[in-house]
Order: C-alpha cells, then sequence, then structure tokens
C-alpha cells in the first residue's frame, strides 16, 4: 500500500510463462502405462530440475518441479514401482542438500523418501543415482559419495523409504575399492552388478558384485587406453544379458581414449573382452546404459563423434558388430539433437526412446525415437513454443502491446510476444538462427505497425541481429547480422535520430571491444559510429547499456555500466554529427554503475538510474539536465526494506503520458526479488510493488539470466487508461516469467482499506470475507477487521438512564478520516421497513448531529465513541429498535 | 486483543521460505558478484578448481560440476551435469563469462589463455584443438566449420578480420598453418572445401575469402593459403571479378616430343595481374620469351635425372618474389618460347573470361573529402588509370591549397610529396614514370588515400579496386 495515499494498487498476473526443464542427461522409463517419463537435471519452475512426461505421439508436459529441499538436479533415470509409482534421486537438495530419493504418481503427487546425510548416519551417502527394483521387493541403488570412506554406498531401500546402507565404498584402495558408482546396478539372482566412475588403483574406475546382503567383491578395475582392462571412467551402468554375461560401456579409456564397450563373465576369475575401441568419427564417449533390443543386439548412445561430432545412436551385436542409427546434427539438421548421454527405453512398438541433453531448437535437446534399421523421428523438442523470460519492456501499438522473450520459442531463439487489453498474452513471432536469438530490450516502433528489434546472439555471425516485425503479418525479417565490429551483444531498444537512422548500442565489440556505437539503416545497412575505449581514449566508457535517448537538443545521450575514470560507467554525449564527449564519469562512491538506459522525461531533463550509490548503497534515480549539463540525484532506493525497497535499478524506464516516470529494479523489496518504482517531480520516488517470486500477492522476480553471464530485466508501459504493462524475467508460477498488469487506483479511503485487508481495493461491500456476519462496509465502518471474525465487538445496544427515564443507546465509533461513508443511527417501534426514524446522522466523516446525539463527537481529528439515543424513553409494553445503518 | 490478519503472517512465511531457498540454492548468487561455485572463497575466474572435486580444471571432463571434497559444500554436488563438451554448456568455466562472450579469454578456466602458446585445447574437453576429433574448438556449441561459427578459437577476433592471424588458435599463424581451422584436413587436401572453416564452401559464391586471411580472394593471389599461388593451383575458380586464363603452348619442331609448355595469366579484381610461362622437359638452356612480337626477357631451363624445368613470372606492382614487371597486355597476345631462332613453343592467349581482350581499362577518379582544416574552396582528386594487366597510373590533384609542401598517403603509408607554389599541386605516379614521376609501386586498390600537411589531414578518401565499367 502506498504510504500516506488512498490510493490502492491491483497487480494482476496476465500470463505465466513455463520454464522447462533441460540438461537431461538420464533414461526414459516407460511406465506400464504407456507414457514416457524423464528427468531433467536443470529448469523447471525452481530452476532446480523436474520430472517431465512424454506421450509416445510427443506431447511433453511437466509433472513436477523441484524447488530444492525436495530435491534438486536429479541426474538418473526413475524406476516405475509395484505400485505403479515412479521412484528417483536427485543428485543434490534435500533437507542436507546431500540429494533425496522421491517417489511420484503419475498424476503428480509427489512424496520424499529418503534425505540422504552425507558420511555418517542411518542414510549416509550424497548424489544418489539410479535406483533398481529388485525381484525381492526391495530398490537397490548407489550414492556417488558420501558414506564413512566419502567415496559412495551401496544401499538397499523398502518401498516406503526405509534404507540399509550394505556397502560404504572406499575409494582407490581398500576392501571395496571405487569411487562415485552409478546406477541402476545389473540383478543376477540376490547378485548385483555395478561400475564405478572413479576408484581402484588406477583411478578409473572398477566393476564390482555386490550381494543383497552387502558381500562384496571386485570383478576388475579399468587401465585406460591400454592393459588388461582397457577402458576409462564409465559413464553408464552394467547389463545383464540373457546370456549371463555383464556388458558395459567406459566414456574414457580404450586405444583412441574415446571409450569402450566390454563384457565381463562373472565367474571366479572375470574374463573381460573389449568388444569396441570407440573412435570418434563413428561415435566416442559412449554415454548411458544399454538396451538389449529384441533383436538381441545391445542399444546405446555416445555422447560425441559421429559424422557431425554431436554424438550417435548406435547397435552393436554381442560379437562386437557395431552399427551406427543416428549420426546428431545439433541444432538443425535431419536428425537433431546432441550429447545424448541416458541411453534408450524400449517403446512397445519395438522402437527405441531417448532424450538428449542439447540440440535441437535453441539447444535444448529434444526427445526422439529411432528403429533398429535408423529410421529417426523426433517426438518434441524442449524448447517451448511460448518461450520463455521476457526481456524487454513492452511497446503499446493500438490496443495491442509487443515484447521480446529471450528463450525458446520454436526456433529456439525466443519470441516477439503480443499481450492486448484483455490480458490475452500469445507468441507473434518465432526467432532462431538467421534472424537472430535472444532478444534483449524492448521493441521500437516505426509506426504503421512496424517494429524494430535486437538479438543479443544469433545471427550469421552468431553475434546478433536487427530485425523488422511487422505486426499485421506477424512476420520477422532480418535487417542486418551483426559483427563484432560495429558492436555485438547489443541492448534495446534502437532509437530514431532526426536522420531517419536507427541508433542502438553494443555492450561488446567494437574497434576495443569495449561495445560501441551503431546505427543502421531499414535497408539494412549498419556502421559504427563510435567504440568506447575504457577507462581513457578517445571514447571513456564501455559496456554501454541501452537504450540511447535522443535529447531536445538533438544530440544523443547514453549511459556505460563500465569505463570513465573509475571504471564505474559515464554519461555520454553523442551529437548528431557523431562528435562523443562524456559528460559524467561516475566515481568510485555515489551514484555508479548504471545498468540501464536513458530516458526523456517530460520536462526535458534525462533520467536514469544507477545501479549503486546512494545512501544505502541500493541504486539512485539520477536526472541529467542538457542544457546546464548538470546531474543530480532525484531518488533513492533502500534495499529490501526501508522507504523506496529497492536495489540494483535497471532496465528501461518508461514515462507515461502524464510524466510520470515507471521503472524496475532488479532486486530488492521484502523478497529481494526486484520492484516496481514510479516517480513524480512532485510525489518523488515511490515504491508500488514488490515481486514475490513463485507465489505471493505478485508474482515474478525482475531479473534472470541465461546461465552464461548475460542477464535480462523486465519492464513496463502505460497505456492511455493509465494503466501498467509490465514483464518479468523470472519466476511466477511456473518459473520462466511473467506478464502482468497493474492499476493503481487512487480511491477513497475504503478502497484503500479494501486493498490493505483484503488484497482488492475493488471488493465488494456486501462481501464477508471472514463470514462473521458482518460485510465489508460494516467492517469499514466499524472499525473491525475484514479477514478475522469479530462480530462481538460490533456495537451492542444498551439503556442509559436519562432524567425522563431510561432509553435505548447506541456508542458508535466515528472516524472522521473515514470521509467516505455516512451513518445513520435509526430507531423503529416495528423493524418494518420504511419504519424507521432517524436518530443522528454523520455525513461523510462530519460529526454526528440529530436528536438522537447526545455526546462524545466534535470535528477534531481522531477517532471517538459517539452515544446515540433514542429520543422516547422505554416503558411497559413498548418496542424500540435501534440501528446503526451504513450508507457509501 | 484482534491480531492481524493471515496477510501479514503469510508475507512473513514467504520471507522465511525465500531465505531458505537461498541456503539451498549452491549456486545462487547475489546480482553483482563473482560466480564462486565451490564456496572456497576464490571466485570461479581464477578458481583452479571451480567445483573442487580434486581434478585441477586443466584435467576436468565438467569443470563446473562434480562432488565437492572440501570447503563448505563437501560431499554434495555442485554445478551441473554437463560435460565441458556439451553445445548446451555455454559457460565451461562458470565464471559468468559466456564461451562466446568477447570478455572470455581463458575459455576452460585452467590458466592458460585461450591465445596463449600455451593453451593446446582450449574448450578443456580432452580434444587438443589440431585434432581431426576436435570438432568445436572454442566449446560454444558452434561446430567449426558451421556457418554461424564465425570465431572458430574464441579469441574474439571475428575469423575474417584481418587482425584474426590464427583462426584455430594453435599457435600456428595461418600464414603458415597447413590447416588454418583445425579442421584436420590440410589446406591443399581435397577433401579441405572450406579451408577457413567458416561453414561455406571454398566454392560457395558467398565465399569470398577462402583462407580467411582477410583478403578477399579477389585480391589473394593464394586464396587457400596452402603456399601453392593460384596461378599454380590445378583447377582454380576465381571469384567473379577474378580472371584466370591458361593456354597449353603447341610443340614447335625443335622442341623434344616429351616436352610441355603452359602459359598462366590471372588478374585479380585489384588489377594487380600475374603471367607465368612454366616450361618441362627442354634441353637445358636459356630461351627467350616473346610476347607479341616483342621480347620480355629470358629464362633458364635446368634439370637433371631425366627431367627439366624453367619458369618465369611477370607480376603488376607491387612485385615480389623476383617477379618482373608486367607492364604489357597477355591476353589475346601471341607467345613464342624461342632459342637461337627456333621457335620451340608457340600459342595465341585466350581473352579473360568476360571480359574485352584488353581486359578493362580506363581512368576512375575519385574526388577526395576536404576535412574542416581544409580552405573552404579547396579540392582534390586522385585519377587512377586502369591499363590491360592493372593500374598504371595514380595522379592526384590539389587546388586552391595554400603555397606549401603536402604529403601524399596511401594505404598508411607516405608515398610522396608535391608543392603548392600558387595553389595547385600535381603528383603522379606510374608503373613506368617519367622524369618527375614516381614509381607506382604499391597497391591501390581499395586502400586509403589522404593529403595531409604536417599530422594535419586536410583530404581523404578510397582509391578504387576495379576499373570503371565499359
Amino acid at each position: 500500500m502506498l504510504p500516506g495515499l488512498h490510493a490502492a494498487v491491483n497487480y494482476e498476473v496476465l500470463a505465466s510463462f513455463e520454464k522447462p526443464g533441460t540438461q537431461v542427461v538420464a533414461p526414459l522409463v516407460r511406465h506400464s502405462g504407456g507414457d514416457f517419463f524423464g528427468v531433467a537435471s536443470s529448469g523447471g519452475a525452481g530452476g532446480k530440475g523436474s520430472i517431465f512426461k512424454i506421450t509416445s505421439a510427443g506431447t511433453l508436459s511437466t509433472l513436477f518441479s523441484f524447488s530444492g529441499l525436495d530435491g534438486q538436479a536429479p541426474a538418473a533415470g526413475l524406476v516405475e514401482g509395484a505400485d505403479g509409482s515412479l521412484y528417483g534421486t536427485t543428485s543434490s537438495g534435500g533437507a542436507g542438500n546431500f540429494g533425496v530419493v522421491f517417489k511420484i504418481t503419475t498424476a503428480g503427487v509427489f512424496t520424499k523418501l529418503v534425505d540422504f546425510t552425507g558420511t555418517a548416519g542411518v542414510a549416509r551417502g550424497s548424489v544418489p543415482h539410479g535406483l533398481m527394483l529388485h525381484t525381492d521387493g526391495h530398490f537397490y541403488g548407489v550414492t556417488q559419495g558420501g558414506g564413512t570412506g566419502a567415496s559412495g554406498t551401496v544401499f538397499q531401500m523398502t518401498p516406503t523409504g526405509v534404507l540399509t546402507t550394505l556397502a560404504d565404498l572406499t575409494g582407490s584402495t581398500g576392501a571395496k575399492p571405487g569411487s562415485e558408482p552409478l546406477g541402476p546396478l545389473a540383478a543376477s539372482g540376490s547378485l548385483l552388478y555395478g561400475v564405478t566412475k572413479f576408484g581402484g588403483t588406477a583411478g578409473l574406475g572398477v566393476i564390482f558384485e555386490i550381494s543383497t546382503a552387502g558381500v562384496w567383491r571386485t570383478l576388475g578395475e579399468f587401465t585406460g587406453t591400454a592393459g588388461i582392462k582397457p577402458g576409462a571412467n564409465p559413464a553408464g551402468t552394467m547389463l545383464m544379458h540373457s546370456d549371463g554375461v555383464l556388458y558395459g560401456t567406459t566414456e574414457f579409456g580404450g586405444t583412441n581414449d574415446f571409450g569402450t564397450l566390454f563384457k565381463i563373465t562373472t565367474a571366479a576369475t572375470p574374463v573381460y573382452t573389449v568388444l569396441r575401441h570407440f573412435a570418434d568419427p563413428t561415435g566416442s564417449q559412449p554415454a548411458g546404459p544399454l538396451l538389449v533390443g529384441g533383436d538381441g543386439q545391445l542399444y546405446g548412445t555416445t555422447s560425441s563423434g559421429g559424422s557431425a561430432g554431436w554424438g550417435t545412436s548406435y547397435k552393436m551385436t554381442t560379437t562386437g558388430t557395431h552399427t551406427v542409427l543416428t549420426n546428431f546434427t545439433g541444432e538443425t539438421g535431419v536428425t537433431p539433437g546432441a550429447s545424448p548421454r541416458g541411453g534408450f527405453a524400449a517403446g512397445v512398438d519395438g522402437l527405441f526412446y531417448s532424450v538428449t541433453s542439447a540440440g535441437a531448437a535453441g539447444n535444448y535437446g529434444a526427445a526422439f525415437k529411432v528403429a533398429s534399421t535408423g529410421i529417426f523421428t523426433t517426438l518434441t523438442a524442449l524448447s517451448l513454443p511460448m518461450g520463455w523470460m521476457p526481456s524487454g519492456a513492452p511497446v503499446v501499438s493500438g490496443s495491442t502491446l509487443y515484447f521480446p522473450m529471450a528463450a525458446g520459442g520454436t526456433g529456439g531463439g525466443g519470441n516477439v510476444m503480443s499481450v492486448d487489453t484483455a490480458g490475452t498474452v500469445s507468441v507473434a513471432s518465432a526467432l532462431g538462427g538467421t534472424l537472430g536469438t535472444v532478444p534483449d530490450g524492448a521493441l521500437k516502433s516505426a509506426g504503421g505497425g512496424v517494429f524494430y528489434g535486437l538479438t543479443a546472439k544469433g545471427g550469421a555471425s552468431s553475434r546478433g541481429t536487427s530485425y523488422r516485425f511487422t505486426a499485421s503479418t506477424g512476420v520477422t525479417s532480418l535487417l542486418v547480422a551483426h559483427t563484432t565490429t560495429a558492436g555485438s551483444l547489443a541492448e534495446g531498444p534502437l532509437v530514431l535520430g532526426a536522420d531517419g537512422l536507427y541508433y542502438g548500442l553494443g555492450r561488446e565489440g567494437g574497434a576495443s571491444s569495449r561495445g560501441a556505437i551503431f546505427k543502421a539503416t531499414t535497408a539494412g545497412v549498419r556502421t559504427r559510429v563510435t567504440s568506447f575505449t575504457g577507462t581513457a581514449g578517445l571514447a571513456p566508457g564501455g559496456k554501454p547499456r541501452g537504450p540511447l535517448v535522443l535529447a531536445g537538443d538533438g544530440h544523443f545521450y547514453g549511459l556505460t555500466e563500465e569505463g570513465g575514470t573509475s571504471n564505474t560507467g559515464v554519461l555520454f554525449k553523442l551529437t548528431a554529427a557523431g562528435a562523443y564527449s562524456v559528460m559524467v564519469h561516475f566515481g568510485t562512491t555515489g551514484a555508479r554503475s548504471p545498468q540501464g538506459g536513458l530516458v526523456l522525461g517530460s520536462d526535458g531533463a534525462l533520467y536514469g538510474t544507477t545501479s549503486l550509490g546512494g545512501t544505502a548503497n541500493a541504486g539512485t534515480l539520477i536526472r541529467f539536465v542538457p542544457t546546464t549539463a548538470t546531474w543530480s540525484i532525484v531518488g533513492e532506493f533502500t534495499g529490501t526494506a526501508g522507504a523506496i525497497p529497492g536495489r540494483l535499478p535497471g532496465g528501461e524506464l518508461h514515462v507515461a503520458a502524464d510524466g510520470t516516470i515507471y521503472g524496475l529494479t532488479q532486486a530488492g523489496g521484502a523478497d529481494d526479488l526486484g520492484t516496481l518504482f514510479r516517480y513524480t517531480t512532485a510525489g518523488g520516488l515511490e515504491n508500488l510493488v514488490a515481486f514475490t517470486g513463485a507465489a505471493g500477492v505478485s508474482p515474478g522476480s525482475a531479473t534472470a539470466n541465461d546461465g552464461a553471464g548475460l542477464a535480462f530485466t523486465g519492464g513496463v508501459a502505460t497505456t492511455v487508461e493509465g494503466d501498467i504493462y509490465g514483464v518479468l524475467p523470472g519466476s511466477g508460477q511456473t518459473g520462466g516469467g511473467v506478464a502482468f498488469r497493474v492499476t493503481i487506483t487512487t480511491g477513497t479511503a475504503i478502497n484503500a482499506w479494501k486493498q490493505n485487508y483484503l488484497g482488492d481495493p475493488n471488493a465488494l461491500d456486501e462481501d464477508d470475507f471472514d463470514h462473521d456476519g458482518l460485510p465489508n462496509l460494516l467492517e469499514y465502518a466499524l472499525g473491525t477487521l475484514p479477514a478475522f471474525p469479530d462480530a462481538s465487538s460490533s456495537p451492542q445496544g444498551f439503556l442509559f438512564t436519562y432524567p425522563d427515564g431510561d432509553h435505548l443507546t447506541l456508542d458508535v465509533l466515528r472516524d472522521p478520516a473515514r470521509n467516505d461513508i455516512t451513518l445513520i443511527v435509526e430507531v423503529s417501534a416495528t423493524l418494518m421497513p420504511n419504519n424507521w426514524t432517524t436518530l443522528a446522522t454523520s455525513t461523510l466523516g462530519a460529526p454526528f448531529t440529530g436528536p438522537g446525539y447526545w455526546d462524545g463527537d466534535s470535528a477534531t481529528p481522531g477517532a471517538r465513541y459517539v452515544t446515540i439515543s433514542d429520543t422516547v424513553p422505554i416503558a411497559p409494553g413498548l418496542r424500540r429498535f435501534v440501528r446503526l445503518r451504513v450508507v457509501h | 486483543m484482534k491480531t492481524y490478519p493471515s496477510i501479514l503472517t503469510a508475507r512473513w512465511m514467504h520471507a522465511l521460505a525465500a531465505l531458505a531457498l537461498l541456503l539451498w540454492c549452491s549456486d545462487l548468487r547475489a546480482v553483482g558478484d563473482a560466480p564462486d561455485l565451490d564456496g572456497d572463497g576464490v571466485p570461479n575466474i581464477v578458481d583452479p578448481d571451480v567445483d573442487n572435486d580434486g581434478i585441477p580444471n586443466a584435467l576436468d571432463k565438467n569443470i563446473d560440476g562434480g562432488i565437492a571434497k572440501t570447503g563448505p559444500y563437501s560431499g554434495q554436488y555442485i554445478g551441473d551435469h554437463l560435460e565441458n563438451e556439451n553445445p548446451a554448456e555455454d559457460d565451461i568455466d562458470d565464471d559468468g563469462l559466456a564461451d562466446d562472450s568477447l570478455a572470455e579469454t581463458d575459455t576452460d578456466g585452467d590458466g592458460k589463455l585461450d591465445d596463449s602458446d600455451l593453451e593446446d585445447d582450449i574448450d578443456g574437453d580432452g580434444r587438443k584443438d589440431d585434432a581431426s576429433a576436435e570438432r568445436d574448438i572454442d566449446g560454444d556449441g558452434k561446430e567449426d566449420d558451421s556457418e554461424m561459427e564465425d570465431d572458430i578459437d574464441g579469441d574474439g577476433k571475428d575469423d575474417d578480420d584481418a587482425t584474426e592471424q590464427d583462426i584455430d588458435g594453435d599457435n600456428k599463424l595461418d600464414g603458415t598453418d597447413d590447416d588454418i581451422d583445425g579442421d584436420g584436413k590440410l589446406n591443399g587436401d581435397a577433401a579441405e572445401v572450406d579451408t577457413d572453416g567458416d561453414g561455406k564452401a571454398n566454392d560457395d559464391p558467398e565465399e569470398h575469402d577462402d583462407d580467411g586471411d582477410g583478403a578477399e580472394d579477389r585480391y589473394d593471389d593464394d586464396d587457400d593459403n596452402d603456399g601453392t599461388g593460384d596461378i599454380d593451383e590445378t583447377n582454380h575458380v576465381g571469384d567473379d571479378d577474378e580472371a584466370v586464363i591458361e593456354l597449353d603452348l603447341t610443340r614447335g619442331p625443335a622442341a623434344p616430343n616429351n616436352s610441355q609448355a603452359i602459359a598462366k595469366y590471372q588478374r585479380l579484381a585489384t588489377g594487380t595481374a600475374k603471367f607465368k610461362i612454366e616450361v618441362d622437359d627442354l634441353p637445358n638452356a636459356i630461351y627467350e620469351i616473346f610476347v607479341a612480337g616483342t621480347s620480355r626477357g629470358t629464362f633458364q631451363v635446368s634439370g637433371n635425372g631425366g627431367h627439366t624445368s624453367g619458369d618465369k613470372i611477370y607480376k603488376t606492382a607491387p612485385l615480389t618474389g623476383g617477379a618482373v614487371l608486367l607492364d604489357f597486355a597477355v591476353a589475346e597476345q601471341t607467345i613464342v618460347i624461342r632459342r637461337n631462332g627456333d621457335d620451340y613453343f608457340t600459342g595465341t592467349m585466350p581473352a579473360a573470361p568476360g571480359t574485352t581482350g584488353t581486359g578493362g581499362s580506363g581512368t576512375y577518379t575519385v574526388n577526395l573529402t576536404s576535412t574542416n582544416d581544409a580552405p573552404a574552396n579547396a579540392e582534390a582528386h586522385a585519377a587512377l588509370q586502369f591499363a590491360a594487366n592493372g593500374p598504371d597510373q595514380l595522379q592526384i590533384e590539389a587546388e586552391y591549397l595554400t603555397p606549401g609542401t603536402y604529403n601524399v598517403i596511401v594505404g598508411d603509408v607516405l608515398r610522396g610529396t608535391f608543392t603548392v607554389t600558387v595553389s595547385t599541386g600535381v603528383l603522379i605516379f606510374k608503373t613506368s614514370p617519367a622524369s618527375g614521376e614516381l614509381p607506382l609501386t604499391f597497391l591501390t586498390a581499395s586502400q586509403s588515400i589522404s593529403i595531409a600537411q604536417g599530422s594535419t589531414t586536410l583530404f581523404s578518401g578510397v582509391l578504387p579496386a576495379t576499373p570503371p565499367a565499359p
């Protein structure tokens, strides 16, 4: 609630964007119900991985997103239990961040079964891997770390999560050599077989046998590129073939050091045989478990190599005849995908199903199926069509707003999105490939439904692009592909110069690799105007932040985050003729390090933000006057609390039609997830909304990043009706950001009261939230709490003795500040409608007047109880009824 | 006493939940903090073992993901599950700098800068950068041969940039690198169809710089930088305005039956040209070359072991490698190799493809742009005259200058001076200069030209690359 103002801020989520699970490094499992289930080690709504379902037709949906306490980063496949639930593990997360065992129903009901405890405890171990359901009804699994030897464990677990450690591995030597065992184990009766990624004498991993009673036997230790057991560091588990022999792979080692496929007998003296030394041209670095096909052959995947170098799928006979089924082709091509690390799951149709960890649109991976003949079909890419992570303020065009989405989309490179005033959000156009990827910063309207935008990456040189979007056709076309020469990693929006060219900023590139200012014609000719030179030189500054602004004097002005004498950024001027000069060198203290551009205020001054500075060093709003070349701080943020919550303001500012400036802070507010603020010269800087993450009253977070150093901030725009539309790149219910609308109701005191207590300034007067018999209007009038049953606090009638006898009396609370209601005390002898007589009235906060007023009121401020009495004394046989009526 | 409604209570609980999440997110960092994955106090950007798994970055197959062995996250898995080489891994060392960022100078965080002589595996995937198995040298997820990969070694310099002298970052300069793009195929291999690895095949109409040396093929006389000049390549395909003609000369009665002679002519878009006569298996001796009936010098044939050979090369300015100045027309001219009055080989050169017999000529005049330091009404022009074999005259004129001495700078090099005694000055360069003229021995095509007095530039412009259209 805005302090000191009778205004209500209503925050409404128009759309929540789903952030999919990504980085799938585990195999799928086919459920008995027919669908496939898998895990993603990253992404999901919480950014900590997820469980997903893929139908055989290729429909992808998220079943569950991990949040940390319930687990994080699942890296091993699921297994179906006897109860039809799916059981799995996460490599981290849980109470101690050592990983968990969980189960989940196909409907998504999640239960955590085990919290691992590290090097000690009943559930010792950490980083659990794949589970195996034994015919004895127990699950058997491994942890890759923890245990008494800090090298992992083998454990048995009941379906209800009762865990028994069977073995604590001992690392390079000892009774149970090996470290980082992989699951699931293979079984032959009561004997279980597995491999470790490391450990043993050579540190290259071991093959072991362990009984369900915990009796350990080392079958062999890998010896690298030569030796008696060539191979190293397996990334897939053992397979017990129907021929009674164990088969497995190592990711490295072998003759070419590109991995092996081997077999080993389980005899008293195991016989180890390499069936294949993988070689890069035909697939290298096998990863994931082997699967026996209906033809008895072994099916698997290699994470690298092949004709395109992005990995393969293959089959191999038990005598070593190898056939490549798939050469993955990366983001595009006939077999899109890259780096499959999970091996296969068998479909009932005889086909083999898997998910790649990368490749396909956006390099998020794809689910596919392949036949033993090699016929390949993509089921679905993990890049969701709607995309996620909005990356620039909306731009209003009529009744529609357009904004960029940085990630996802059918092209894997983000989208141009639209939202109408009804709040419907949809994809306007998909980006990717040569059009550019990762749109960053708002679009620039060129009129006539034509917009220009910038992408930070992609394009012919992978340095981003300028593109043109036409709203009427929904077509996006390339304007020009960027190179580093004229500036790369561009951040929008573009600005139209007086010369009809569009000016923009690249945070990298230029002659000094510190960014550049460029201009582009609508015909697609882009030239560099200025290269930033860092802390000195001809154009001090570095890492410019968009946008530029064209001031009233006809010159451009802008901000850089770095460079200048203190390397904390500058405010610069670029004349129409192209002359560059620094107006402000930000210092080592005070306002500094801008992370957004400038905007032209209605007073002709330029406004911007600095991410640092101010008393709380939480960032500032600054004002620069071009005519005098002077600047000042006009507002300071106060961090997670204080008068103006917010810190690290950044991104684009927006000037509304009435001159109000709106913007976002990237952090701060109670949840430190950013805020929406506004500034007016009269009112100063005010906080409107503090974002609340995945849930709460204002879901979303003001900043998000791509995991590789590129951060995005949302932005806002206003409509002629005064509504604020905005986007946030992070959080929200589904983790991929939100589109929102904020309405500010400068209403009466009752609106503010409703907003404060009910979260809705327009809640109905007649509603009774707490069901205490007092509707909101009465609660307001009586000063009671609308969300807490307190009917007993309503005024009670009583008899007061006056000289002429007892009179029915009410003590009524009157608060002069509640000047939007009228209080009327009435009396009746019959309770019939139209049979009430007014005793006293308080009109819109004024003192009570009327024949029934007795005592207690005045025109002074402050709430008080006022005594209102019936004018007729009580007499035997006389009925009198008194009521308080509130009119709004 | 009444209590406040549950709204405030919910706010506090939410804050507690957010705090709990912060405790669990081992890779969550406050905005603006340097990433420190393993929490050992050493930022990732300088941490020799980013994930503290006991494997130094230089040996770690997943630099930013593993089980921490010590530190605040001991025993826990921290980081991601992507191997260094995974194309979805876009920050191999988790230093907050994307692998394809210009700011990333040590992609695999092993302490060896990407462009260091000590770095032989830029992306730390265990494949040496010059190994044929390494398909993505800088580990940015873009295959080196992909048209989307414009910086194979990830050093921030575009592969097509003239300043990028080691495209594959293998510490062998491209000029001496027999595998410029590091794809395992030597530059001259028949299998190497994309010498600079930019995704455009050498014969792609869109490929204008086969070897990525910054010199467009139309200006480059060794397009694929394999050490064999284009004129000597078999089946060389030049760019549109690169003329190449060859002629197998006809053996005369005096020449042995097994002898051969070939005449080759190559003219680049710059107008520079090369003319070469090669002979095999003529008797050891000195032979004279006649072009259009005019002697153009002699050459020695020598050899032993049953094979002899000899050649003579003519070239327009700038002269290199012992070549003789090519200042005569070749196309459609008769060629004779003669000794002691006997014609050993003869022939007539064909016209250059797509050109007239004279190969394009005429004068191209450039009006130079004045700076603020030039007198208000001063003017300057540069006129470049093209002959059959390229530019043969450059004339600079300036008017309405104040008396004094002025420098002419072409391609950032001072080429000559002229003096203004009244208001006009002229300077002439020619391939065959007369008295008072200077030799035209430098490259003119697309070169910058300026007129300066001291350090003050008065006029500037760019010389043309091609002759005017007929």
